[in-house]
C-alpha cells in the first residue's frame, strides 16, 4: 500500500485525517456508552460474586438479589460494554480499512441514545423481575429487539461503507467486521422468534444464540483489532493473506455448530451434540492458523509490546484469543464435560473469553482510537500501565483459581459418597478469591474511564508526543 | 496549541469541509503512525499443517463413531445396550443410602446429630420408638404426626410431615435403619419389605396421626406384620 499511503497524508476525502474528523462523533458516542455500562456491570459483578460466599450480603431488597444482579450483569457487559465499544471499534475500523468516511452519522447517535434507553429499561426490568429466564438473552424479547434493530442499523452503515470503498482489496479486518454485522442481526432475530419456546428447542436455541454471540459478534470484531492495530503498530506486514483467509473461513464454517456442546447429556437427539463436538475440536484449525499469523507478524518485534499500550492489550488478547479457544475444544469433549459441566469452570472459562480475549481487545483499540478522535492524547501512561497490569493480573486471578476450584467441584459432584453440600463448600475458597480479583478489575476499569474522562473532555496539557513508554517509537 | 483552538472553532458534527487547515495539522494525524503494511504471503510452517490434518482425521472419526442415530429422537445412547451378563448386581447400603436421605430430609428438624430442637422435634437418641418399635417411627414417617407427644423424657407439640408420598419403601427402610444405627443407637437395620407390608396395611388411613391414634393402629395392624425385628441388644 505504498501509493495508498500517499492519499493518507493529504487533506483528501481519503485522508486519515479527514476520517477520523468524520468518525469522531459516532465512535465516541457508542464508546463512551460502552464504558459507562462497563463501570455498571462491574459493579454488578462484584455484587453477584460477593453473593456466591456471602449469600446475605444485601439480599433483604428483592431487586438485588443474585437472581437478577448476575443476569443483569451479564446483559450489561455484552450489550452494553462490549457490543456499543464493539460497534464503535468496527465502525472506525471500516472507515480506515476501507478509507471511506462513516456514513448515516446522525443516525448512528440517534441509535446509540435508543440503545442505551433500551438498556436502562432493560435493566429495570431484570431489576424488578421481568426476564425471559435465558442465560445471555434475560432482557424480555422486546427490549432485545430494540437493540438487535440499532446494531442492524449501525450494520447499514457499515454495508454502506463497504458498497461505496475507496480501495481495490478488502483488508482482513473488513471481511470479519461485514460478517459480524451480518451474523448478529440474524442471531437476535432468529433468538427472538416464538416458535423456540417449546422446552428442549429453547434450550437448543439458547445456546446455539449465547456462543455464537461471542464467536460470531465478538470475536470477529476482537479478531479483526488485533489483525489491524499488530501491523498497523509494530510496522511489519501480517505475516499470510493465505492463512488469514484460512482462519476467517475455518471461523464460519465451523463456530455456529458450537453451541450445542453445552447440552451433552440434554434430551436433544445425540447427533445434533456430536456434530457440535466435532465442529468444536474442529475450531483448533482456525484459531491455530490465526495464532500463527498474528505470531509471526509479532515474532522479533516484542519490544514494540513493551513500549505501545495499544498492542500490549492487543497482544494479551490474541493469545488470550488462542488459550481460550483450544480450552474450549477440550471442554466440548464428553468425557471433560463429565466433569467439569454445571461447575464453576466454565464461567471461568467464559471469562477468559468474554474478558482476558474480548475486553483486552477493546481496551487496546480504545488506546489507539481516542487520541485520533479527540486530537488530544491520553493524560498518563502510569495510570495506562496501573490499567493494564489491574487488568492482566485480575483476569488471571479471576479464572486460575475458579478453574482450578472447578475441577474439584466437578470430581466431588461425582462422587456419590460426597454430599452435596460439600462439594458446595469446597468452592468458597476459590470464589472468594474471585471476588478479589473483581475489585482488581474494578478499579482498572475505574482508571479507564477516568483516562477516557479525560481525554473526551480534553483536560490537562496535550503532552507533545503520544502518550507511550519509550519516546522513540511512532505508535501509541 | 494554536494550531489547536483555531481548528476548535472550525470543528462543525456533520459537514464536510473543514478550513483554515495548517499544514502541521494536515500532517500531523498521518506523522504520528506508520502506514498499513501490504499482507505477506508466506506459507506457515509444517506442523500447522499436520495440526490441521490430524484435527480434521479426529472430527470425522468422532462424528463416525459416535453419531448415534440420525432422528429426532432425544437422547439416543451411541453406545450398545449391555447385554444380559454386562449388569451388575449392585449391593445396596442401606446405612449409606439412609445417612443421604437424612441429611436432605430430617435433618432440618432432628438436627445432625439426631438431638432435635427441645420441646418440639423430638431426640432421636435412644428414643423407644427409634430403638425398640421401630413401627412407630415407619407410621410417623409414612403419614406424619402431629400433637402433643409425651415421650420418656420430655414432651413434645411439633408437626412432622407426611413424607409417604416422596420416599419409597427402600428409601423409609434405608433412613429409619440409619437413624437406628447412629447418634448413639445399636439397633439392627430394618427391610423395605417390612415398610411395604406397614404401609399395605395403612393405606386407608388418611392424615397425621395423633399421639393416640397411632397407638390405634398399631395395635390394629400388629397382628398382621410378621414379628418385630430384633431390639436392641442391651
Amino acid at each position: 500500500m505504498s501509493s495508498g499511503h500517499l492519499s493518507e497524508i493529504d487533506s483528501s476525502v481519503q485522508s486519515i485525517r479527514f476520517l477520523d474528523g468524520k468518525a469522531r462523533y459516532p465512535v465516541l458516542f457508542l464508546i463512551a456508552s460502552g464504558v459507562l455500562w462497563l463501570l455498571f456491570g462491574s459493579l454488578l459483578a462484584l455484587l453477584a460474586s460477593v453473593k456466591m460466599h456471602a449469600p446475605e450480603f444485601l439480599g433483604q431488597w428483592s431487586f438485588l438479589t443474585f437472581g437478577r444482579v448476575r443476569p443483569l450483569h451479564l446483559n450489561t457487559m455484552v450489550y452494553g460494554w462490549a457490543s456499543m465499544t464493539g460497534a464503535g471499534v468496527a465502525l472506525w475500523l471500516l472507515s480506515r480499512t476501507l478509507r471511506v468516511a462513516i456514513p448515516m452519522r446522525p443516525y448512528i447517535i440517534g441509535v446509540t441514545v435508543i440503545w442505551n434507553i433500551a438498556l436502562f429499561v432493560g435493566s429495570i426490568q431484570i431489576l424488578s423481575g421481568f426476564t425471559r429466564g435465558i442465560e445471555w438473552l434475560e432482557f424480555p424479547v422486546s427490549t432485545m429487539i430494540v437493540i438487535v434493530w440499532c446494531i442492524l442499523v449501525i450494520g447499514i452503515a457499515a454495508m454502506l461503507m463497504l458498497f461505496y470503498r475507496n480501495v481495490k482489496t478488502l483488508y482482513v479486518s473488513v471481511w470479519y467486521i461485514i460478517a459480524a454485522f451480518l451474523w448478529l442481526p440474524l442471531l437476535g432475530g432468529v433468538s427472538s422468534l416464538p416458535i423456540f419456546n417449546s422446552p428442549t428447542v429453547q434450550a437448543g436455541m439458547n445456546w446455539w444464540f449465547a456462543h455464537n454471540a461471542l464467536g460470531l459478534w465478538f470475536t470477529p470484531i476482537g479478531l479483526a483489532a488485533a489483525y489491524y492495530f499488530i501491523p498497523k503498530v509494530v510496522g511489519r506486514p501480517i505475516y499470510s493473506y493465505g492463512l488469514s483467509l484460512l482462519g476467517f473461513w475455518g471461523l464460519a464454517l465451523f463456530y455456529n455448530w458450537n453451541g450445542f456442546h453445552h447440552l451433552i447429556g440434554s434430551p436433544l437427539p445425540t447427533w445434533f451434540v456430536t456434530i457440535s463436538i466435532a465442529a468444536s475440536v474442529m475450531m483448533i484449525i482456525p484459531v491455530v492458523v490465526v495464532a500463527v499469523n498474528h505470531h509471526m507478524t509479532v515474532v522479533g518485534s516484542f519490544s514494540a509490546v513493551k513500549h505501545s499500550p495499544t498492542l500490549r492489550f492487543v497482544v494479551f488478547g490474541a493469545m488470550s484469543y488462542t488459550f481460550v479457544s483450544l480450552q474450549g475444544s477440550l471442554q466440548a469433549l464428553r468425557s471433560t464435560n463429565e466433569v467439569i459441566h454445571f461447575t464453576h469452570f466454565v464461567v471461568a472459562h467464559a471469562h477468559i473469553g468474554m474478558y482476558a480475549f474480548v475486553t483486552m481487545m477493546l481496551f487496546g483499540s480504545c488506546y489507539y482510537i481516542l487520541p485520533r478522535l479527540t486530537n488530544w492524547e491520553w493524560q498518563s501512561h502510569k495510570l495506562i500501565k496501573a490499567h493494564f497490569w489491574l487488568s492482566a493480573i485480575g483476569i488471571i486471578l479471576y479464572t486460575v483459581p475458579l478453574q482450578i476450584g472447578g475441577v474439584l467441584q466437578g470430581l466431588a459432584m461425582n462422587n456419590p459418597d460426597i454430599p452435596f453440600m460439600d462439594t458446595m463448600n469446597l468452592t468458597i475458597p476459590y470464589l472468594i478469591a474471585r471476588s478479589v480479583a473483581g475489585v482488581l478489575l474494578t478499579a482498572g476499569h475505574l482508571i479507564f474511564a477516568y483516562l477516557v474522562v479525560r481525554i473526551v473532555s480534553k483536560v490537562g496539557l496535550r503532552p507533545e508526543a503520544p502518550t507511550i513508554w519509550k519516546k522513540t517509537l511512532k505508535e501509541t | 496549541m494554536a494550531e489547536n483552538s483555531e481548528n476548535k472553532k472550525n470543528e462543525n458534527a456533520f459537514g464536510d469541509e473543514e478550513k483554515n487547515d495548517s499544514i502541521f495539522d494536515i500532517h500531523s494525524a498521518s506523522l504520528r503512525e506508520q502506514p498499513l503494511p501490504e499482507e505477506g504471503n508466506e506459507r506457515g510452517p509444517w506442523w500447522m499443517y499436520v495440526i490441521i490434518v490430524l484435527t480434521l482425521a479426529f472430527g470425522f472419526f468422532y462424528m463416525g463413531r459416535y453419531l448415534g442415530e440420525v432422528s429426532d429422537r432425544a437422547h439416543v445412547l451411541f453406545t450398545a445396550p449391555p447385554g444380559a451378563e454386562a449388569v451388575e448386581e449392585v449391593e445396596f447400603d442401606l446405612i449409606a443410602e439412609g445417612q443421604r436421605i437424612y441429611t436432605r430430609v430430617c435433618q432440618a428438624c432432628h438436627q445432625a446429630n439426631g438431638e432435635g430442637i427441645s420441646g418440639v422435634f423430638p431426640t432421636l437418641a435412644g428414643a423407644e420408638w427409634v430403638v425398640d418399635k421401630p413401627d412407630y417411627t415407619v407410621l410417623s414417617i409414612l403419614n406424619g404426626l402431629r400433637g402433643e407427644l409425651v415421650r420418656e423424657r420430655a414432651t413434645y407439640d411439633g408437626v412432622m410431615p407426611q413424607f409417604g408420598s416422596q420416599l419409597d419403601d427402600q428409601d423409609i427402610a434405608a433412613v429409619v435403619s440409619y437413624i437406628r444405627t447412629s447418634f448413639g443407637n445399636d439397633a439392627g437395620e430394618i427391610q423395605p419389605e417390612r415398610v411395604t407390608q406397614i404401609r399395605e396395611l395403612t393405606a386407608d388411613k388418611s392424615g397425621a396421626y395423633t399421639a393416640e391414634t397411632i397407638e390405634e393402629w398399631i395395635a390394629r395392624i400388629e397382628p398382621d406384620l410378621e414379628e418385630s425385628p430384633e431390639p436392641a441388644e442391651d
